[in-house]
């Protein structure tokens, strides 16, 4: 059976710069994967990409074995792939009440979405007390939870998560894991995350990618990389690997 | 002191046609980033609909003479559907591009519909009798109000609570607002983005529609380029109101109804013929980087 | 190869346009009369499009009142060169100097370069500072302004009719001597320092956020040499016409002027000048098309206003599928390697992907 997602040799420019120098990836259900590496690897667009914000140069991206290069997001929203994007971006004019109702109107079903609705917000009752304040007024840990739980009421079969952690105190990115994996315990969710450090994520996630300068570094379970060194190796460019010169951008 | 209430009323009431125009152009500049010099141009077509094309200096109403439960849907609807066309054939294309191109490319519908109606209709200005009891006038205690005012007045305010009541209620109001604030942050969400600015290209139709009826009426003639003024200072209001906030668009249409109408009146009359410059000018002066009333949520790119 | 060879290599972008103007005009001269207005026409064009993109090009903020200034120009060198015995008459509210001489063109000229730089001036510290949309709109608001100023203000301008017995002096050859002198000047600035900074800031904004003072200043200097460049345009446009309204000053002008230095390309100033040359054929065609012609025996003629259509399609259309206009935002260079290793001097980032 083919995986959920599988990211195939994807390359992406922004105009002289190249992002990604070919990046592949697969995700099955059910599983948690995350892709680790610094600022700038490319671990965001390779979440645009998948989310249809960039249309790779060159691979293909699938989903359920059907290509889904090219598409627009709200399509790719509908196949039920939904993004948590880096820095939050809630609608700070609408309400928390209505950033969830941009998140549930694609769904068909009105009721199954207002029970998700409530559900969700059992689990994050601060959301709950804040129904009627401006999004823009929560705290960052807050903004965080509501873009989770925004991105969920889309009912997603994949959830992508751009580095949940960025910004937030450690106790509220705890908080933050926990509500992602008491999501994927009660949606069944797949999840794909992007985090700067693997201190966190080893211990959650099933595999981890290392992605660095537009290129995976190395892939594994994450059981087998417990003890960190190849990791360390991989992200920083450490021994035989580091080696290999950068390519200079055209 | 009723002089001076008499040209207040005069000021409210073109300081809501102003915000009608600064509300279709506001609508459209929250979600598309573009300022869309057609508006003017969709209130103009909205006019035209009203009389039987030809380049005759008479004209004779063809929808302009239906009842008006059936003439005010249809020309609301026949500007939907220019704007609506622009969109498909013009913006669609451009949704990639960056604000000042959009800003250009909207400059060139603009010329092609005005020279379009011009070569339908000809050059010289229109005479249009829309409604002939528009000038009775209605006596509030000494005050002198013209019928057609007190009807600009309740229709503004109609619309404006029907639209915010659809921004605030409504899915798809809520989406527009959503997408108004980040438009791809909506599309990752599965908020569609071409039906949102659809949605927002048809609105931007309706309240052009009605301001094409509201000033024919008042006016009484009809020109090729009758919707520039309008549009202009609504631009100027969109500024002025802080780019990006609605609530600003309306505020600042009806500072500038105020501004215009107070100048009209107080200025010594040799110098009447100078009233927009002096508006402008002031409004120059008005306008602070953020407006009147900063949007919070739009921060204009540089 | 000497420096003085090299220096050419570097700089051959405004002399290669300038010899193809002078190509052009060559060309002309074995046309008639209205081949030799029509070029006239354009190469003042060549002046206004070019101060248009000293200021667009380089500051990537669309202007829609450069127009006005070219009026505020045309008007100057009116009021300097206008037969006295009008002028006693008609324009009363002229300082007595003005009204009682008939000054030398260059005098026009140059009160067509100052007036319209002071305005700019005055006008550019007041929206230089709003954001790029916001000051486009004001610039748009300074047109409407000039021309209702311009056009009520009887005892200068005769309002709504005509300044008349303006000398006709500028012919094809001074028109296109003035177009080199403008194309100099602009690729002066681009080349310039503060030119260098504002393109730089054009095509990153967060640079640009980052320094905004200097922007603001740099975009000002441009404003105004742009608003001096146009004004001079309209002085020759004056001086060429002989007769002058406020009418043509406005929005069909401002939107043929922008539809020329978008089609060419408006981030250079080789897309400045092949645009209105191109603009400048289309609409000769569309005009003739309108006149008529005849087609095997039966008549052809496109209906009046085609030619404004046509032209708002073109742009339309060079938007949509070419949005670097024909020239792509880069430079005129000879192809050859014969000038050796002196490479252009390199003014234009190449024109990013949409991202």
């Amino acid at each position: 059976m083919a995986p959920l997602l599988s990211v195939e040799n994807i390359q992406v420019r922004y105009g002289d710069l190249v992002a990604l120098r070919g990046v592949s990836l697969s995700v099955a259900e059910g599983e948690v994967v995350c892709i680790i590496g610094p600022n700038g690897a490319g671990k965001s667009t390779t979440m645009a990409a998948i989310a249809g914000g960039v249309v790779p140069h060159a691979g293909d991206i699938r989903l359920n074995g059907a290509s889904i290069r090219g598409e627009r997001p709200e399509r790719i929203a509908r196949l039920g792939v939904s993004l948590v994007p880096e820095g939050r971006h809630v609608f700070g004019t609408l309400t928390v009440d209505e950033n969830l109702a941009v998140g549930g109107q694609l769904r068909g079903d009105r009721a199954a979405a207002r029970a998700d609705r409530e559900r969700i917000l059992s689990l994050l009752p601060r959301l709950g007390e804040r129904l009627n304040s401006p999004a823009g007024r929560l705290s960052g840990g807050e903004q965080q939870m509501l873009a989770v739980a925004r991105a969920v009421m889309t009912r997603p079969r994949l959830l992508l998560v751009d580095e949940p952690s960025l910004g937030l105190a450690p106790k509220i990115i705890d908080q933050i894991y926990e509500i992602l994996l008491d999501l994927r315990r009660q949606a069944s969710l797949t999840l794909l995350i992007n985090e700067q450090s693997s201190t966190r994520i080893l211990k959650h996630a099933d595999r981890i990618s290392v992605l660095r300068g537009g290129r995976i570094q190395l892939e594994g379970r994450a059981a087998d990389l417990k003890d960190g060194e190849a990791i360390r190796q991989a992200y920083f460019g450490f021994g035989e690997r580091a080696a290999q010169p950068a390519e200079a951008s055209a | 002191m009723i002089p001076f209430l008499q040209n207040l009323v005069d000021a409210v009431s073109l300081g809501s046609i102003y915000a009608l125009v600064a509300l279709g152009i506001g609508l459209l500049f929250g979600i598309l980033r573009l300022i869309n010099f057609a508006h003017g141009d969709f209130i103009t077509v909205g006019a035209y609909a009203l009389i039987v094309p030809s380049a005759d200096v008479t004209a004779r109403l063809l929808i302009g003479g239906w009842p008006w439960p059936v003439m005010i849907p249809t020309i609301c609807l026949i500007v939907i559907v220019a704007a609506l066309l622009t969109d498909a054939l013009v913006f669609r294309p451009l949704r990639r591009a960056s604000s000042p191109t959009l800003m250009i490319a909207s400059f060139a519908v603009s010329y092609i519909i005005q020279n379009g109606v011009l070569m339908a209709y000809g050059a010289r200005p229109k005479a249009v009798d829309l409604w002939s009891g528009a000038n009775s006038q209605i006596l509030i205690g000494e005050l002198r109000v013209p019928m057609l005012q007190l009807v600009t007045l309740v229709v503004t305010l109609v619309l404006m609570g029907g639209l915010t009541l659809f921004l605030k209620k409504t899915p798809y109001g809520i989406q527009m607002r959503a997408a108004a604030e980040d438009f791809r942050m909506a599309q990752y969400l599965g908020v569609r983005g071409n039906l949102v600015i659809g949605l927002a290209f048809a609105i931007s139709g309706i309240l052009a529609g009605v301001v094409s009826l509201l000033t024919t009426t008042q006016s009484g003639s009809l020109s090729h380029t009758m919707g520039v003024p309008l549009a202009l200072f609504a631009f100027v209001a969109v500024v002025v109101g802080g780019m990006g906030s609605l609530v600003g668009a309306v505020v600042g249409g009806f500072t500038i109804g105020l501004i215009v109408t107070m100048l009209q009146a107080y200025l010594p009359p040799d110098l009447r013929a100078f009233r927009d410059a002096f508006a402008f000018v002031i409004l120059v002066l008005l306008v602070r980087p953020s407006g009147l009333v900063p949007a919070r949520s739009t921060i204009e790119r540089v | 190869m000497g420096t003085a060879m090299r220096l050419l290599a570097r700089h051959q972008t405004p002399l290669l346009l300038i010899l193809l103007l002078g190509l052009i005009a060559v060309l002309g001269l074995l046309g008639g009369d209205s081949v030799q207005v029509t070029l006239t026409e354009m190469f003042i064009r060549v002046v206004v499009v070019v101060g248009l993109f000293v200021f667009i090009g380089n500051s990537g903020i669309i202007s829609f009142g450069q127009v006005g200034f070219m009026c505020i120009g045309a008007y100057a060198a009116a009021w300097a060169t206008a037969e006295p015995s009008f002028k006693q008459i008609m324009l009363q509210g002229l300082p007595v100097v003005l009204q009682e001489n008939q000054l030398p063109f260059w005098v026009a000229i140059l009160g067509a370069v100052l007036l319209p730089a002071l305005v700019a001036f005055g006008l550019g510290l007041a929206i230089m500072r709003l954001s790029g949309t916001a000051a486009s709109i004001a610039t748009f608001a300074f047109l409407i302004i000039v021309n209702s100023v311009y056009a009520n203000w009887d005892s200068v301008t005769a309002g709504v009719s005509s300044i008349v017995g303006i000398p006709t002096v500028v012919g094809p050859w001074t028109a296109y001597g003035f177009s080199g002198l403008a194309i100099l000047a602009a690729y002066g600035f681009q080349v310039s320092r503060v030119g260098l900074m504002l393109r730089a800031s054009r095509d990153d904004e967060v640079a640009a956020r980052a320094c905004a003072v200097k922007v603001v200043r740099m975009r000002l200097i441009a404003f105004v040499l742009s608003a001096a460049i146009t004004g001079m345009g309209g002085g020759l446009y004056a001086q060429f016409l002989g007769i002058l309204t406020v009418d043509p000053f406005y929005l069909s002008l401002s939107f043929i002027t922008i539809a020329m230095l978008v089609v060419g390309g408006q981030a250079s100033l080789t897309g400045a000048v092949t645009g209105v040359v191109a603009v400048t054929a289309v609409v000769e065609v569309l005009r003739l098309l309108e006149r008529g012609i005849t087609l095997g025996g039966t008549a052809l003629a496109l209906p009046a206003g085609s030619q404004e259509i046509g032209l708002g399609l073109v742009m339309a259309l060079i938007l949509i599928f070419r949005p670097n206009g024909l020239s792509r935002g880069r430079e005129l260079v000879l192809p050859s390697r014969r000038f050796g290793f002196a490479a252009p001097a390199r003014i234009s980032p190449r024109p990013k992907a949409a991202s």
